[in-house]
This record gives C-alpha cells, sequence and structure tokens, in this order.
C-alpha cells in the first residue's frame, strides 16, 4: 500500500525526499490530486499532497504580482484576485472535471505544473506567460529558486518556465511568483449561426487579423453540440461560431459595431451580454461538457497553425463518434474520442502533424490506450535524449513523478 | 575582468583548426587576419575587449552543426554572435575560442499571415521582420532599442525587451519555435506555427540562456496587427516620487499602458538639449504614457490618464494628437543615451529591476551614493515593469575613474537586490553582472543552473566564462550524496 504524506512545510517536505533518496522510494506529487488521470501511472510507493502547504504571500495589486505557496488552491487564488479588479489573463480551466464531475479546481502549482490556459491563449498567453519565480526542492534534495517577484528579469536561466508544464517531473515548486492583470470590466459575445465549417474557419481568420481585440474565438459543430445538456442558456444546435469582446462598456460597444460590419451578411447573430457572455465561456474554457468527458472517452488537445484548422476538421467529420471544437481562434482543437476507435483516430491525427506542424496531447484515455500511442508524440532521437538528460539534471535517482510524462526513464 | 585561462594547446592547434574549417567552408568565411579579427574584439559593452583565435561565417545550419562538432574534437570553445549588439559582454570572444558570426543567416523565409507568425534565419535583424510585414498592418512586438542592427537570434538569446513589453510581453512571449544546434552538433527543431508545444518548455528556458546552451538558427515568432489608435500623453512632475505614484495609480486603475517611461532632472534637460524636443525643463521628473487599441477606448483611458495626473500635481499634460506629435514626445526618450554622451566623456549603462514601490528609495539612495562616488548618475527607467536604466557619467581618461564606475554600478544592482529586485532587467548578466550572481543567488541555485547547462553542454564548450562566476565541471555537479534516511515521519500529516 502506498503511503500518504501531505506535509505542513517545506523543512517536512525536505524530510521526506531525502529518506526517499536514501530509501529508494519513488514519490507522486500533487495539489489536490484533480488532475491525477493526465499522464502515465506513476507507480510510486509514497504520494504527497502539497495542498497543506498553503497561502498567498504577498500582493500588492499596483506591482502586478503575486508570491504563493504552491498549495494555495486556485479558487482562493481567484477570489482574492477578483476583490482588487484583476485576474488571472491566462484563465486556467478547471481540467480536474475530465477526470471527475465533482473536481475543484486544483492548486495554482498544479495550474503551473500543467501550464495551464484558456480561450484567451492566443492573446494573453498560457500559465508559461505569466510565471515570475519560484522555489522549489530538486529530487537531488536540495531548495532552490529561480526568477524573483519583478515583472522584467533575466538574471540567469529561466528554470521557472522550464518547470512551468513539467507536471512535477523536474522538481517539486513550492512557492510561485506570477503576474496578474486588471481584469476586463465586461464582456460581450456574438454567437453567429448558419455557417458552414469553411466559411467559419474563414471568419475566425479574418477577425482574428483584425484591430479588434478579441479575446475570444471559437467554433462548435452541431454534432458537438447535440450531445450536451446546457442548463445556462440555449445554444442552438447549428454549427456556431463564437466570438468575445472585453473591455469597458465604451470600448466593448465601439468595437461591437466594427464587429458586426466585420462579420455582415455572414449569417444569424445572437447576443451574450455580461454574465450570458461569460458563462458561455465557461463552456469553451472548462473543455468537459462539450466533449461529454464524462464517460469513459479519450481526449486529445491539439495546437496546430491555423491555417489547417480546415484540412484536420474534414478528418475528425469522418470519424464515428467524435465530439470537438475549435477554440484559440483556430489554434486548438478539442477532441473527444470512443475508446474503440481513438488509437487509429489520434494515430491518424499525430501523423498529419508529423512535419513539425503541431503538437496532439493525450489529456484523458485508459492506460492501455497511453501506453499504445503515447500522452506526446513521438519526438526526434535528439530530443528525447536531451529531455531525459534534462529531467536527470533535476532528478537523477527518477524519484519526482516518475513515468509520469515519458516511459522508461 | 578575469576569463577563463586560456587552453595553451588550443593556441597551438590554431593552424590544424583553420585546415579542418576549410574542408568544409570557404576561405571567406573563416577570418584569420589580426586586421580583420579586430571588428569583433568587443560588443555592445566596449569596455572588455579581446581578440579570438578566429571568426567563422557559416552559411547554413549543416555548416553550423559541422563547426560544432569539429569544436567539440579539437577542445576548442564557441561564441556565438549575432549583430554584437549585447549591453553585458555575452559575444565578448575568448583567445582560445572562435567566434562563430550568424551575420550570413541573414533571410526572412517565410511570412505567413494567415498563421499570423514569420520564420527568419537567425541573423536577420528585429526591425527587418516588422518591415517584411507592415504592408499589411502586422508587426513584431517587442522593440529594443537596438532594433535596427540587433538580430532576432541574440534576441531569442538575451530574452530582449523594449519600451513596449509591460504589455506586449518580452521576446519569449512572442516566441513560437526555433531550430537550434547542440555543441555535440545535433539540430533540434523546437515548437513551429503553433502555440503549445508538446514535452519540457525548451523555448522558454533557452530564451535567455546567453549562448551558453546552443547555437539559435532559426526563429519562428508571432506577429500582431497593429493597433487602431496609438497615442501619446508627456507629464511633468515635481519631484520623482509623484511621478512614481502616479504610474502606480495608473496602474491601480486598471490600465495597462502600451509603455511608461520615466526620466529624472538630468536625462530631461540632456535630452531636451540635445533634441529640442519641448520638454518643460522646471521638471524634476517626466512620464510618457503610451495608449494603444481601438480608438474609442485609447480616447476614453486618455482622458482617465489626465485625471490621474492631475490628481498626482502634474505640472504640465501634453497629449499627442497626431503620430507626428507622439513622435516628438518620444524623440527626448530615445536619444537620451546619445544626449548624455555629449555632456559627458563616457557613460556606463546599468540595468537592474525593482518592485516599482521602492523607486523613491531607490532613487534617494542612488543620489547619496553618486555624491559618495563623485560622479553624476542619470536614470531613464521603464516605469511599468520597474525596470531601471541609470547612466553612470564618468571620463575613462581619469585615472582609475572607470573603476571607481564599475564599482558604483555595482553597488547600484546590490541596492535593487536588497529592495527585492533583481540584477539584470533586460540586458543579461554575460560578463558584466557574473561576478555579481551570488548577489542574488545562492550557490545551490547556481548548481542547479549550471546543471541544465551541462544537459546541453556538457564540456562547457559554449561561451565559457559568461554568467557563471565560478564554472564546475559536470561530473562534479552531477555526484550526489545521500545520507541515511528515516522512516517513517511521525510527525508529518498523512492522508
Amino acid at each position: 500500500m502506498p503511503e500518504n504524506y501531505s506535509p505542513n512545510n517545506v523543512d517536512q517536505l525536505l524530510d521526506l525526499i531525502k529518506s526517499g533518496l536514501a530509501n529508494e522510494s519513488r514519490f507522486s506529487i500533487s495539489g489536490q490530486d484533480t488532475k491525477a488521470g493526465f499522464g502515465y501511472n506513476s507507480n510510486a510507493g509514497i504520494n504527497i499532497r502539497m495542498s497543506s502547504i498553503k497561502g498567498i504571500l504577498e500582493y500588492d495589486p499596483a506591482e502586478l504580482v503575486m508570491q504563493a505557496r504552491a498549495g494555495t488552491p486556485l479558487s482562493d487564488i481567484e477570489e482574492v484576485l477578483s476583490e482588487h479588479e484583476q485576474h488571472l489573463a491566462f484563465e486556467p480551466p478547471n481540467l480536474g472535471l475530465l477526470y471527475n464531475d465533482n473536481s475543484t479546481s486544483g492548486t495554482i502549482g498544479g495550474a503551473f505544473m500543467a501550464n495551464l490556459s484558456g480561450p484567451r491563449r492566443f492573446l494573453a498567453g498560457a500559465a508559461r506567460d505569466h510565471i515570475l519565480g519560484v522555489k522549489a526542492l530538486s529530487g537531488r534534495g536540495e531548495v532552490y529558486k529561480s526568477g524573483g517577484n519583478v515583472i522584467k528579469n533575466v538574471t540567469g536561466y529561466d528554470l521557472s518556465k522550464l518547470l512551468t508544464g513539467s507536471w512535477g517531473t523536474l522538481s517539486i515548486v513550492t512557492e510561485l511568483s506570477f503576474k496578474v492583470l486588471p481584469a476586463p470590466a465586461t464582456s460581450n459575445s456574438i454567437a453567429i449561426s448558419g455557417l458552414d465549417v469553411d466559411a467559419a474557419m474563414d471568419l475566425i481568420s479574418r477577425v482574428a487579423q483584425s484591430q479588434l481585440q478579441i479575446s475570444g474565438l471559437a467554433f462548435i459543430p452541431a454534432s458537438t453540440l447535440e450531445n450536451i445538456d446546457c442548463d445556462e442558456f440555449s445554444l442552438e444546435q447549428r454549427d456556431l461560431c463564437l466570438m468575445r469582446l472585453e473591455g469597458s462598456a465604451l470600448s466593448i460597444s465601439e468595437r461591437s459595431k466594427a464587429l458586426v460590419k466585420l462579420i455582415a451578411g455572414s449569417g444569424n447573430v445572437t447576443n451574450f451580454e455580461n454574465e450570458a457572455s461569460m458563462s458561455l465561456w465557461q463552456l469553451i474554457r472548462n473543455p468537459h461538457t462539450l466533449l461529454s468527458a464524462g464517460e469513459s472517452r479519450c481526449v486529445l488537445k491539439m495546437s496546430i497553425a491555423p491555417a489547417n484548422a480546415k484540412s484536420i476538421i474534414r478528418q475528425l467529420s469522418s470519424f464515428d463518434d467524435c465530439h470537438w471544437y475549435v477554440d484559440a481562434a483556430g489554434a486548438w482543437l478539442w477532441i473527444s474520442l470512443s475508446e474503440t476507435n481513438a488509437v487509429n483516430h489520434i494515430k491518424t491525427l499525430r501523423q498529419s502533424l508529423s512535419n513539425g506542424l503541431g503538437s496532439a496531447i493525450l489529456y484523458k484515455a485508459p492506460s492501455h490506450i497511453k501506453q499504445d500511442v503515447g500522452i506526446f508524440s513521438e519526438m526526434s532521437s535528439g530530443l528525447t535524449s536531451l529531455t531525459h538528460r534534462i529531467k536527470d539534471s533535476f532528478d537523477p535517482n527518477h524519484i519526482l513523478n516518475p513515468d509520469r510524462l515519458y516511459l522508461q526513464q | 575582468m578575469k576569463m577563463p585561462t586560456p587552453d595553451l594547446s588550443v593556441l597551438a592547434s590554431r593552424d590544424e583548426l583553420i585546415h579542418e574549417l576549410g574542408q568544409f567552408l570557404g576561405s571567406e568565411q573563416i577570418v584569420i587576419e589580426r586586421s580583420a579579427l579586430r571588428a569583433y574584439e568587443s560588443d555592445g559593452l566596449t569596455a572588455y575587449q579581446q581578440l579570438p583565435l578566429l571568426v567563422v561565417l557559416p552559411e547554413n545550419t549543416t555548416q553550423v552543426s559541422k563547426i560544432l562538432k569539429l569544436c567539440s574534437k579539437m577542445k576548442v570553445n564557441v561564441v556565438p554572435r549575432g549583430a554584437g549588439t549585447s549591453l553585458s559582454g555575452g559575444a565578448l570572444p575568448l583567445e582560445d575560442g572562435i567566434v562563430l558570426s550568424m551575420g550570413k543567416f541573414n533571410r526572412i523565409l517565410d511570412v505567413d499571415f494567415s498563421n499570423r507568425c514569420v520564420v527568419a534565419q537567425s541573423g536577420v535583424t528585429n526591425l527587418d521582420i516588422t518591415n517584411a510585414v507592415k504592408d499589411k498592418g502586422f508587426y513584431y512586438a517587442p522593440d529594443p532599442s537596438s532594433q535596427i542592427v540587433c538580430s532576432i537570434g541574440g534576441n531569442v538569446n538575451e530574452n530582449s525587451g523594449g519600451v513596449h513589453c509591460l504589455k506586449y510581453g518580452l521576446t519569449s512571449n512572442n516566441l513560437l519555435g526555433l531550430e537550434v544546434v547542440l555543441m555535440n552538433g545535433e539540430i533540434i527543431r523546437l515548437g513551429g506555427k503553433y502555440m503549445d508545444a508538446e514535452g519540457y518548455d525548451l523555448l522558454g528556458v533557452l530564451t535567455g540562456s546567453e549562448g551558453l546552451l546552443c547555437v539559435v538558427t532559426e526563429v519562428t515568432v508571432r506577429i500582431l496587427q497593429s493597433p487602431e489608435s496609438v497615442r501619446a500623453l508627456l507629464l511633468g512632475f515635481p519631484d520623482n516620487e509623484k511621478a512614481g505614484q502616479c504610474v502606480a495609480e495608473i496602474i491601480a486603475a486598471g490600465i495597462i499602458p502600451a509603455g511608461i517611461e520615466m526620466m529624472d532632472e538630468l536625462a530631461i534637460k540632456a535630452a531636451e538639449d540635445f533634441c529640442h524636443a519641448g520638454y518643460p525643463l522646471d521638471c524634476a521628473a517626466l512620464l510618457i504614457v503610451e495608449l494603444d487599441g481601438p480608438a474609442a477606448e485609447v480616447e476614453e483611458l486618455i482622458e482617465t490618464v489626465r485625471a490621474i495626473a492631475n490628481n498626482c500635481h502634474s505640472q504640465s499634460i501634453r497629449v499627442s494628437e497626431n503620430d507626428e506629435e507622439r513622435i516628438r514626445i518620444w524623440a527626448g526618450r530615445k536619444a537620451a543615451f546619445p544626449a548624455l554622451g555629449t555632456i559627458s566623456p563616457d557613460y556606463y549603462c546599468m540595468d537592474g529591476t525593482i518592485p516599482r514601490k521602492q523607486l523613491s528609495y531607490v532613487l534617494t539612495k542612488m543620489t547619496e551614493m553618486s555624491r559618495q562616488y563623485g560622479l553624476r548618475v542619470a536614470n531613464v527607467f521603464h516605469a511599468g515593469d520597474g525596470n531601471l536604466h541609470p547612466l553612470i557619467l564618468f571620463d575613462a581618461n581619469i585615472d582609475e575613474e572607470m573603476e571607481k564606475a564599475e564599482q558604483f554600478g555595482a553597488d547600484i544592482l546590490k541596492l535593487c537586490v536588497e529592495v527585492g529586485g533583481v540584477l539584470s532587467g533586460e540586458h543579461g548578466i554575460g560578463v558584466e553582472k557574473r561576478d555579481l550572481m551570488p548577489e542574488y543567488f545562492s550557490e545551490q541555485d547556481l548548481q542547479q543552473q549550471q546543471r541544465v547547462k551541462c544537459a546541453f553542454d556538457p564540456e562547457s564548450r559554449l561561451n565559457p566564462g559568461k554568467m557563471f562566476p565560478v564554472l564546475h565541471r559536470c561530473a562534479e555537479l552531477g555526484r550526489l550524496h545521500v545520507h541515511k534516511g528515516k522512516l517513517p515521519f511521525p510527525d508529518i500529516p498523512r492522508f
């Protein structure tokens, strides 16, 4: 039986890791364990949850920086920020809901270690664009820091970025500093129905290249909409192209006029104002509802050159039992596949990206499918050995989340 | 500045190296003559000079790979160089090392509007990327002041910023893909025309790695649509404190300007004398606030900033009504460094970042230090992100004055660290701040960085003597000391 620890402070954590090194133990590290379904099984003897090492350490809204312990719940952080009309601009989704219907949104450490990002990705970046500094504990049992508490900093290598998105396989992050930004005063969205896929993708591309500072551009096909039951508002069961404007009321009203002009004659337009607009984008931001991921399904996220979206969508349309939608102005495809045909479909999709045309990360699947196709696409041999050397430079004995991202390390 | 002791056997093998390089490079690609090597003896930090063993100018990635393989085999150090504009000595040559100049990597490979990106060889200048896309209304956001000449590969290695990075980010936030060559000659491609690459964020760690991890040969960057409206306010204040307060209140009001620059009294006077931008000379501090975006939004924000400035006791407010007026507002700021060059024989440009709320304290301290050292200091400041550029004025012809200026500069950076800031905001560590690294990092912090260096370059051949004050051998860094541990832990909570 694995042992489960929830240390109260960094000293206790350090004791655990040092003894692990001596006793050749392996550790599975998490915040609140909300995203345990991501990656391969770690086969660790000891589980460590960081949720007791928590608390906001420093926050002065005018500095645009917050510093918090890794186990601080993301919801606490978002609440404190919203009291000061600020937010995490990278719009972290609740990925835990992919794996568990009742999942919380996890910890701030988890949000950065998973490099989360939401519909604003193409405008505001991902978690990796907002990390400023970390304190961490390596697999060598050594505490170190990287980066700092200021926005602009090139002092030393940016190890904070390297750790962001590393899913706890390089170090255990204990404290993080990150950029926070003013939250937009309000949000307005429009839904355009009646466009076919190609016309919708062309329109998205045109709007993305405009000066309108659009902060959300998504496309949901009718075939995906008909599987969901959404209480907050009724969406037409037709292909929907969604666009979001954020900012002050005056700015939004001016830009809305320009947007309407830009899309003139493109289909039926429905407006979503304020709260309705926000609920609409929650649906896009947290992928579980649209993907019906509550059932036993495989979830793949493709990150692509937007101009290739049309051809990939043609492939998706030929698949049986496949729910999907486009986000981030055509740069992302969230895809849900049934277990029975997932392996072949994932291989086909990855083949279309094999010349450095994009990425396709398997977020959720039964173990045997993960083993079969891998959670990442195949890497070149040079990149594979470099990746392993980087892992070794932080965690030479492979005690931190072993095998979570890469097998046979 | 102490550099690593040259390897005499490498110096002795110079002819053999030239011969071996000649097997795959044309003679015009190998610079041998002392007079020609002079052009490479220093970078933007001209206080340090060193003639390199040789300079090579590869034309393609295969040649870069062959050069690095050969240098690995012959134990020759390699200093990569873009346009040579580093202000921290990042491209300072080594006596026993070659300079690998990326000057021939000067082609833009792909301008892709539908994917909103540009693919360019690493020697292309920053401004040429914007020039390639501006006819369709696009631009490349990071705009370091050397953008006319600095290379995009150099920008990646230094994580260059500029005056607009508070809103639009640094190089790392605008980079999508890289082709790089490791010291062992391996060519590796990372990312591409898409946003989220798989695996570890190698783009993230390579950006700002100062030429110590790999040689960048190709870069994919995202381009943005130029904003509909760009306007600037010029705000004068009776003291630094009120100007600092105004910056804090603008940001607290939820406004992220495209840029906020601050100049102190000495900088204002020098700039005004130099280029007559119409700066108010009765002010002790000046702010330039640039706002961009949809026209209606900019209009609204101008009024909000004007009200905040009035509230912060601004003595003078000028708002640009057209691009000509906006450029005039910026003219003084952009000419600030050469302007200070006219009132002093030499100046030394520093670069540290502080939490903005410490500004007033840091400027007061700096005035005290200025008195102690008997050297004047002028300040221009990227006020939005807390990045200070103090310019220390000195005369290198006066005995020991340069050493005094360097000491003063080091004291300023220590002060930045003391108040919660860092040693460098955008110029990098290089050789200039190498020996100050222990002021900010512990030995353990530095060792973890060096272990990452070992993963890329285990023999430490790429740009040695930069960034790290002490060079450790990778074998020594990799050793792991394990002490007997105890289990279980009665005090640690379980779940």
